[in-house]
C-alpha cells in the first residue's frame, strides 16, 4: 500500500525536554490512522511537525512523496487540512466567512462548495451569527468544515471530538467515515477516547513518552483485543478436525495452544477434547480492550525502562 | 504573498476592524481640531484672536503623529493580536502560505489602515483650516507636505514595533499594553534627553546684591560623539518637533527609517524562527 505520510526518525527537543525521540511511522494512503497515547506522549508535537507548525530538531518527513527539506513541501500542504488541539476559527466572522477565508487561504476563489460543507457540519442555518456565539461542539464542527476546505487528500486531527456531546461524537465520527469512503481522504487522528478511535481507525500508532511502542492494522489488533479462550492441549492434530465440524472460529498459535474465538463454555471446549481424545492442560479467556492493550504496553515498557 | 494578501484584506473588510479604523479617525481627527483650535484661537496677536493659519495645519498634523499610533496599537491588536491569539494563523501556516509574507501581508494591511485613517484625519484639518470664518492664510506648502511625510514615517516606525511586539510576544493583551507604552516612553525620553544635552556647567546666583555666581555641574552631561547621536535622536522626536517648533527639522526621517528597518528586521526572524500554539 502507498504511503502518504512518511515519518523517518523524527526527534523534537523543547529546551532540553525531548518530547519526540526518533520516531518513524508510515501512513498508508486511504487509511484513518488512530495515535493513541497519554497526555504529553508526544501526539500534539508529531502532528505540529507534520502540519509544518513546527520544525523537527532532527529527522525528516515527506507529504505524498515531497521531502520535508523541499521546497515544494508548501504547494503539498495545500492538500492538507488539520484541527490541532482546538479548532482554530476567527472569532469575528461567521461560519461562511470562516470557511471562505480558507479558501482564500488556499487560493481558490470558487467558493460553490461551502453551503454543501455547511450542510455537512449541520451549521447551515447560523447565518450572520459569529463563531465567538458558537457553542464549543459548534465551534469543533466549524473547525472540521475548515479543515475539509478544498477536498484535501490528507486530514490531520488532533482530538477533534474533545468537548462534544454523545451525538456531536456520533455526528462527527459519521463525517469523518463519509470523506474517509467518498474522498478517499486519508485522516490522522488522534483521542483520548479509546473506544471511539477503534469505531474507525484503520491503522494504529501507540506512543509514549515520545515514542512509537508499536504500529498496526485494526485487524491485528482487533485479534489481539478480541474477547478469546486460550486453550493449551496435549496435541491439536485431532481436535482442530472436531472444531472445524462444530463451525468454532480459532487459530491455531502453536503445537499445542489454540485461541478461540467463538463464545463457547469451557465444558464444552472440554468435551469436544475428550470426543477428539486430547487433554486440555488450561483454559485461559482473554477479553482485553484497546484501552487495556494500551495500559499493558505502557507497563510493558516502563517494567523495562 | 497573493494568498496572504487576499487573507488578510479580506479580514480587514470583513471583520470590525475597518470600522474600528474609521470610528477613530474620526474621533482623533475631531479631538486634535478641538484641542489645537482652543490654543490657536486662546493665543492673540496684537490684542486680536490669532486666525486659522497654516501653523494650525501644522500643528494638527504634529499632533496626528502623536495620537495616530493610539489608533495603530489597537488596530495592530484588533487585526494582527487576534490573528494569533485565535490561533488562526495556524490555518494559514498549514496550507503551505509563507510565514514571511503572512508578517508582510499584515504590515501592509495595518499600513493601509493607518493611512487610511491618516487620510480622512488630514482631511477634516484642511477643510476644517479651510472653510472656518476666520481663516487668513491657508497654502500647501513644502513645510506642511513636509510634515505629512515625517508624520508619515513616524507612524510607520510605529507600526514596525507593534508588529514586532505580537509576532514575538504572541499574547494580546501583553502586546497591546508594551505598545500603548511606546509614546509615552517616546516622551519621557526626548526629556531625559533634554536634560543630558543642558551645558556642562549651570550658572546659578548665589547671592543676588553681591552677585555672586556659582557654577553647578551638569552630572547628566555627555560629550563626543554620544552627544552628536543623542542630539540627533533627540530632534527626530515630534516631541521635539512641536515644542521647539522647528517643522523643518529632518532628522525624523532618519531615525524612524532606522526603526523601521531594524525592527522589520526583527520582526521577520521572530515570525520564521517563533511557533505559534
Amino acid at each position: 500500500m502507498e504511503n502518504v505520510v512518511s515519518i523517518n526518525g523524527i526527534s523534537k527537543k523543547y529546551g532540553k525536554a525531548l518530547v519526540l525521540d526518533n520516531v518513524s511511522l508510515e501512513i498508508p494512503k486511504g487509511s484513518i490512522f488512530g495515535l493513541v497515547g497519554r497526555n504529553g506522549a508526544g501526539k500534539t508535537t508529531l502532528m505540529r511537525i507534520i502540519t509544518g507548525l513546527s520544525e523537527p530538531t532532527s529527522g525528516s518527513y515527506s507529504i505524498s512523496g515531497v521531502s520535508s527539506s523541499n521546497k515544494n513541501i508548501l504547494s503539498v500542504r495545500r492538500r492538507m487540512g488539520s484541527i490541532i488541539e482546538s479548532p482554530a476559527v476567527f472569532r469575528n466572522l461567521s461560519a461562511y466567512d470562516n470557511l471562505k477565508l480558507q479558501y482564500i487561504n488556499l487560493g481558490m476563489t470558487s467558493f460553490d462548495s461551502i453551503p454543501e460543507l455547511l450542510e455537512l457540519v449541520e451549521l447551515k442555518d447560523t447565518g450572520r451569527k459569529t463563531a465567538g456565539k458558537f457553542s464549543l461542539g459548534m465551534r469543533q464542527r466549524l473547525g472540521i468544515a475548515v479543515a475539509l476546505c478544498g477536498n484535501p487528500d490528507i486530514l490531520i486531527l488532533d482530538e477533534p471530538i474533545n468537548g462534544l456531546d454523545p451525538q456531536g461524537i456520533i455526528q462527527m465520527r459519521e463525517i469523518l467515515l463519509k470523506v474517509n469512503r467518498e474522498k478517499h481522504t486519508t485522516i490522522l487522528i488522534s483521542s483520548h477516547i479509546l473506544e471511539e478511535l477503534s469505531k474507525l481507525a484503520t491503522h494504529y500508532a501507540f506512543i509514549e513518552g515520545g515514542k512509537i511502542l508499536q504500529t498496526l492494522s485494526s485487524e491485528e489488533l482487533m485479534s489481539k483485543v478480541r474477547k478469546s479462550s486460550r486453550i493449551k492441549v496435549s496435541g491439536t492434530e485431532s481436535l482442530c478436525p472436531v472444531f472445524d465440524r462444530e463451525k468454532i472460529d480459532y487459530k491455531l498459535e502453536g503445537e499445542d495452544t489454540i485461541d478461540i474465538f467463538t463464545d463457547i463454555a469451557a465444558s464444552k471446549i472440554v468435551s469436544l477434547a475428550n470426543e477428539a481424545g486430547v487433554e486440555v492442560i488450561s483454559i485461559n479467556e482473554n477479553n482485553e480492550s484497546l484501552e487495556g492493550y494500551f495500559m499493558n504496553l505502557v507497563a510493558r515498557k516502563e517494567g523495562l525502562a | 504573498m497573493k494568498c496572504a494578501l487576499n487573507s488578510a484584506f479580506f479580514r480587514f473588510f470583513r471583520t470590525k476592524a475597518f470600522l474600528l479604523v474609521l470610528i477613530i479617525s474620526l474621533i482623533i481627527g475631531a479631538g486634535i481640531i478641538f484641542d489645537t483650535c482652543t490654543y490657536v484661537i486662546s493665543t492673540s496677536v496684537f490684542g486680536r484672536p490669532r486666525a486659522i493659519a497654516n501653523d494650525f495645519l501644522a500643528y494638527c498634523i504634529a499632533k496626528l503623529a502623536v495620537v495616530i499610533p493610539v489608533a495603530g496599537a489597537v488596530f495592530c491588536t484588533a487585526f494582527t493580536g487576534s490573528d494569533i491569539s485565535y490561533r488562526s494563523i495556524n490555518n494559514k501556516i498549514s496550507t503551505g502560505i509563507n510565514k514571511v509574507h503572512i508578517y508582510l501581508a499584515d504590515y501592509i494591511v495595518t499600513v493601509i489602515a493607518l493611512v487610511m485613517s491618516s487620510v480622512i484625519n488630514l482631511l477634516m484639518f484642511y477643510a476644517f483650516a479651510k472653510f472656518v470664518p476666520q481663516r487668513s492664510y491657508i497654502k500647501i506648502n513644502s513645510m506642511i507636505t513636509g510634515l505629512v511625510l515625517k508624520s508619515f514615517i513616524i507612524c510607520l516606525a510605529y507600526v514596525s514595533l507593534y508588529l514586532l511586539f505580537q509576532y514575538f510576544i504572541s499574547r494580546k493583551m501583553l502586546a497591546i499594553i508594551m505598545s500603548l507604552m511606546l509614546i509615552p516612553a517616546v516622551y519621557m525620553g526626548t526629556f531625559l534627553f533634554e536634560g543630558i544635552l543642558e551645558e556642562p556647567y549651570r550658572k546659578s546666583v548665589k547671592n543676588e546684591q553681591t552677585e555672586q555666581v556659582e557654577w553647578e555641574l551638569n552630572s547628566k552631561y555627555v560629550g563626543g560623539t554620544t552627544r552628536e547621536v543623542i542630539d540627533y535622536v533627540y530632534k527626530s522626536s515630534i516631541f521635539y518637533v512641536m515644542d521647539s517648533e522647528d517643522f523643518t527639522c529632518d532628522n525624523s526621517y532618519a531615525v524612524a527609517g532606522s526603526v523601521i528597518a531594524l525592527s522589520s528586521a526583527l520582526g521577520l526572524v521572530a515570525v520564521n524562527k517563533k511557533e505559534y500554539t
